[in-house]
């Protein structure tokens, strides 16, 4: 193996090989504005997605709740611009302190559940914000929706005509989140993490804090999530109760990273590739399909791969890889540190 | 006072249905560990099952449930060894990895379920109209005759089932599994056949509860998702695996949910049934009517 693969093969190596290539997207492939919104919408789902790989990918604790985060997101800043007219950047800082602290509140009710029970408990959670934005019309909206008003272009307002914009932007809060995961895998956190999915006896016998562990990691891996809202919200420039606390969204932002392969860095990058572009290709606003035809070939997609590996892609990579001898001399791979890292596409890029 | 008596029994008998179709997610839950989020879907398709065999054979959904229930069965038989047990079957797969995937495919199957009853019936409410269509007056409290008579289907079909579970030897070999399934199959109960079984009887519990829901609620490809919510709320109260337990929590949440509709508002009756759930989980994880058994 010689330098150049053994670089590629490295996390960061093959994370900037992506990034190029992605960056350059709408240079050579994305050529109409509709493979365009696609992109955009994998890339702020992606985003949302590699939040939650956070605290239930690497910690174990699944939560199909992800989409209170996403929503408090996409109504802080709308809420904000449309009542206050406060400056976009504003509130989407804001709306990440909103949906951290309503992360670190309902973590502390809500982590102290074990398994299925916490991945239920958020699952409800969500619907409650779903039904109480509805209600409360007066400030939301209600079950019609926000809407923002149209600026034209004006970057200091988060407006932007050319919608290639949106689509960097997309792409650098994906990256952004990408590496924020990265880092939590290899902290000292992200260990204690993956030792509470593990074993959460064990890790608190070991000395873990197994509950603050917790919610940290559920208050870091609501920032991207919330972040994504506010993008999201500020791209389709309309939310409404259902597209940002419903039951749909709450899944997916799981189901993205499932299909991938949860807890692996990838994961998460992978499903979202797959999954958006699947749902919106297919959408029947847009084709001569009947309604609910893309979600019926989407369910078959998320059956057929889940069958073949309920761990996700990523794992079929490792499965079939696992057999082989390493050739040559071993890489300077840590193999329980970076699942993900030590599976990379070697064949296939070389 | 009268309003109060006719919330409580417009509670309790639509609270029977809903403890029928939680006693089959209990007990899939309580025996092979499934958290089916397909379940709300399994009670769309029982009610377009009635819808269907009514407009096209005049039918009633009251005879309907011998088919409904026979095809229900089946498709859980189908579900279970297709798709669940695959999950188990991978080579070096963790315990919760497996629970993770079975996760993610049953709602897989739900977005098939509810998607292709979008394509093949619309988005528009579908019923089965003109059944059972008396109203008692029983002392100034109204009683729909269809509700009386689902909930007395509901109540025999779950006492079936619990003498089923009582005193056949299939129900013994549940019960057995649910307590303590290593020991279970220590002494010859054979856990894939008892697996498959309360599976399939789950979501043909399931089924029949959705057939007789039919006769006085209008069916949506969507309808699922909310039942399958009550259905979370309804088991985790009973306590996880608890068949009994699940089926007055059914009728708890009948309840909770037509008081808060009458005296809070009617679309939040939803929350004051979500809070209680959550404050259930973190107060008594076991299920409020659930004994010490660990059931996590």
């Amino acid at each position: 193996m010689n330098a150049v693969t053994r670089r590629l093969r490295s996390t960061g190596g093959l994370g900037i090989v992506v990034l190029v290539l992605v960056a350059s997207l709408p240079l050579w492939f994305i050529q109409t504005n509709f493979v365009l919104s696609v992109a955009t919408l994998s890339l702020i789902f992606m985003a949302a997605s590699l939040g939650w790989n956070v605290i239930s990918g690497f910690g174990g604790q699944i939560s199909f709740g992800h989409s209170i985060f996403f929503g408090l997101g996409a109504y802080t800043t709308a809420i904000l611009q449309v009542h206050y007219h406060l400056n976009a950047y504003l509130g989407m800082l804001l709306g990440v302190v909103v949906a951290v602290v309503l992360a670190v509140l309902l973590g502390a009710v809500t982590l102290r559940l074990r398994g299925i029970y916490f991945s239920l408990a958020t699952f409800a959670l969500t619907l409650v914000f779903a039904i109480l934005t509805g209600h409360y019309e007066g400030f939301t909206g209600g079950e019609v929706g926000l809407t923002l008003p149209l600026l034209g272009d004006a970057p200091g307002e988060f407006s932007f005509e050319n919608k290639v914009t949106f689509y960097w932007i997309a792409m650098v809060l994906a990256a952004l989140a990408f590496v924020a995961t990265w880092l939590v895998l290899r902290s000292r956190l992200g260990l204690q993490l993956r030792a509470i999915q593990a074993d959460q006896e064990a890790a608190q016998a070991s000395g873990v804090l197994a509950f603050q562990v917790k919610l940290t990691g559920l208050a870091i891996s609501a920032v991207p999530a919330a972040l994504a809202g506010s993008v999201y919200m500020q791209y389709v420039g309309f939310i409404d109760p259902d597209s940002a606390f419903g039951a749909t969204l709450a899944t997916q932002i799981a189901v993205i990273a499932f299909v991938g392969g949860a807890g692996k860095l990838w994961g998460p990058v992978v499903g979202a590739v797959i999954l958006v572009p699947l749902q919106q290709l297919l959408n029947s606003s847009l084709s001569a399909y009947p309604a609910g035809f893309n979600l019926v070939v989407y369910a078959l997609v998320v059956l057929v791969i889940l069958w073949i590996e309920p761990r996700g892609i990523m794992s079929m990579r490792m499965r079939r890889r696992r057999p082989r001898p390493p050739a040559g001399g071993a890489p300077p791979q840590v193999p329980d540190l970076e699942p993900a890292a030590a599976v990379p596409t070697s064949r296939e890029a070389g | 006072m009268t309003t109060l008596v006719q919330t409580l029994v417009s509670g309790i008998l639509v609270g029977g249905l809903y403890g029928l179709f939680s006693s089959g997610l209990t007990l899939i839950f309580g025996i092979t560990r499934v958290i089916n989020f397909a379940h709300g879907d399994f009670v769309t398709l029982g009610m377009y099952g009635a819808v269907l065999l009514f407009a096209s054979a005049g039918l009633s959904p009251l005879i309907g449930i011998v088919p409904v229930a026979i095809i229900s069965f089946v498709l859980g038989l189908i579900v279970y060894r297709v798709i669940v047990r695959r999950t188990l079957s991978v080579k070096g797969i963790s315990a919760v990895d497996a629970q993770h995937g079975q996760l993610v495919l049953t709602l897989a199957v739900s977005i098939l379920i509810s998607n292709v009853l979008l394509m093949i019936f619309g988005p528009s409410p579908q019923a089965v109209q003109g059944v059972l269509p008396a109203v008692y007056d029983v002392f100034g409290v109204y009683i729909a005759q269809a509700r009386l008579v689902s909930f007395l289907i509901a109540l025999v079909v779950f006492g079936l089932l619990y003498l089923a579970l009582q005193r056949t030897l299939y129900g013994k070999a549940i019960r057995a599994t649910v307590d303590d399934r290593d020991m279970a199959s220590m002494v010859g109960v054979d856990p894939n056949k008892v697996y498959a079984v309360s599976f399939s009887v789950g979501i043909m519990l399931t089924g029949v509860a959705g057939c007789v829901l039919a006769t006085y609620y209008p069916v949506t490809p969507t309808t699922g998702a909310g039942f399958l919510i009550i259905a979370f709320v309804t088991v985790v109260m009973g306590g996880l695996g608890n068949v009994v337990g699940a089926f007055v929590a059914g009728l708890l949440v009948g309840i909770i949910q037509q008081v808060t509709a009458i005296y809070v508002a009617v679309d939040l009756q939803d929350v004051g049934l979500f809070l209680a759930f959550v404050l259930v989980l973190v107060l008594r994880p076991q299920g409020i009517l659930g004994g010490r058994r660990a059931s996590a």
